[in-house]
């Protein structure tokens, strides 16, 4: 590894202890985690099932944890908004837990930091 | 170690190692965190609810040993596969992710000024890191599990597994199954976060001007 600048070094303990956006985290997470069961129950309801058999028996235990939601077209709308909430609450989650590390980190070494200006040896 | 070049370039490495190491402990504890509790409560809701969890419990039991739907007991197994597997996923996400991010630093945060002593910023994702990292651990761990009902010879009697097949065109629960399905496992999973990626930068840009 070739040597760093001492910019580019600044640069990596900036990136390192960067805050994710949580706004921005929860809003992705909610997007993509509707988009993909809503995709996947359609998929499932397009490609239907043989005759007399249930479609995505195993998919339609979400309604379980997702009152109302079901293996059709309107379950995939519910689903989603279901899927949506439940992707924004994670999301909001692990960038506020991921923030709350890297603020508390940073204000150790803010004391540490003060506490050695202080001393008088 | 006495030449200061040499020392300033030890010091270099090590503020590397040290800023990855830390991220990756953070990343891998959330992770732990996050697995562990939803696993603990999957195994409580199935246990005291009314509902039918007690199915997926009972599948992901067949990979972590003692993890059931029983009570406490089995919550409390499941709570710490969990946060063991959650870790080492963490770890290896991250581990994945942040070694073709350190290349490219500068593109991948939004200064934010801050504190005079130590400016903060935004961080901004890489798409691509992240899809490969997220969809290798996916991938990855569809071959594994697979491969591992192979191996215990249950994988005549693996109907739910084999359902798989079913968003998975190709998948069967054989080595050559979980291979098909592991690559299109990957296509899925770096779609997704090549998606995460692009929704994430273009709120985190525009609530967070240069």
């Amino acid at each position: 590894m070739e040597a760093l600048s001492a910019d580019h070094r600044d640069a990596i303990i900036m990136w390192a202890l960067a805050k994710l956006d949580a706004a921005a985290f929860a809003i992705a997470s909610a997007l993509v985690s509707a988009a993909v069961l809503f995709a996947l129950t359609l998929f499932l309801v397009v490609k239907g099932a043989a005759p007399g058999m249930p479609v995505g028996p195993h998919l339609a235990q979400l309604s379980v944890f997702f009152p109302g939601y079901s293996v059709t077209v309107a379950g995939a709308f519910i689903g989603a908004a279901y899927a949506g909430a439940a992707g924004g609450v994670a999301g909001l989650l692990l960038a506020a837990f991921w923030n709350a590390v890297h603020a508390l980190f940073l204000a150790m070494i803010r004391m540490r930091a003060s506490l050695a200006s202080y001393s008088i040896d | 170690m006495n030449d200061p070049a040499e020392r300033d370039d030890v010091s270099e490495r090590d503020v590397l190692r040290a800023t990855l190491s830390f991220n990756t402990r953070v990343f891998s504890a959330i992770l732990g965190v996050f697995a562990g509790a939803a696993l603990f409560a999957l195994s409580l809701v199935s246990h005291y609810g009314a509902g039918t969890g007690h199915l997926a419990v009972a599948l992901i039991g067949v990979f972590l040993p003692g993890y059931s739907a029983s009570g406490w007991g089995g919550a409390l197994i499941g709570g710490f596969w969990g946060i063991v597997l959650g870790a080492l996923l963490g770890a290896g996400i991250y581990r994945i992710n942040a070694r073709h991010v350190l290349d490219r630093v500068d593109e991948l945060m939004i200064p934010e000024g801050g504190a005079a002593d130590f400016p903060r910023a935004v961080l901004r994702l890489d798409g691509g890191s992240l899809g490969l990292a997220i969809g290798l651990v996916g991938a990855l761990g569809l071959i594994t599990t697979t491969n591992l009902l192979v191996v215990r010879g249950t994988a005549a009697q693996s109907v739910h597994a084999r359902l798989l097949s079913e968003v998975l065109p190709g998948y069967s629960v054989s080595p050559l199954g979980s291979i098909v399905g592991a690559a299109e496992l990957f296509v899925v999973l770096y779609g997704c976060c090549r998606s995460f990626v692009l929704i994430y930068n273009a709120v985190a840009r525009r609530r967070h001007p240069r």
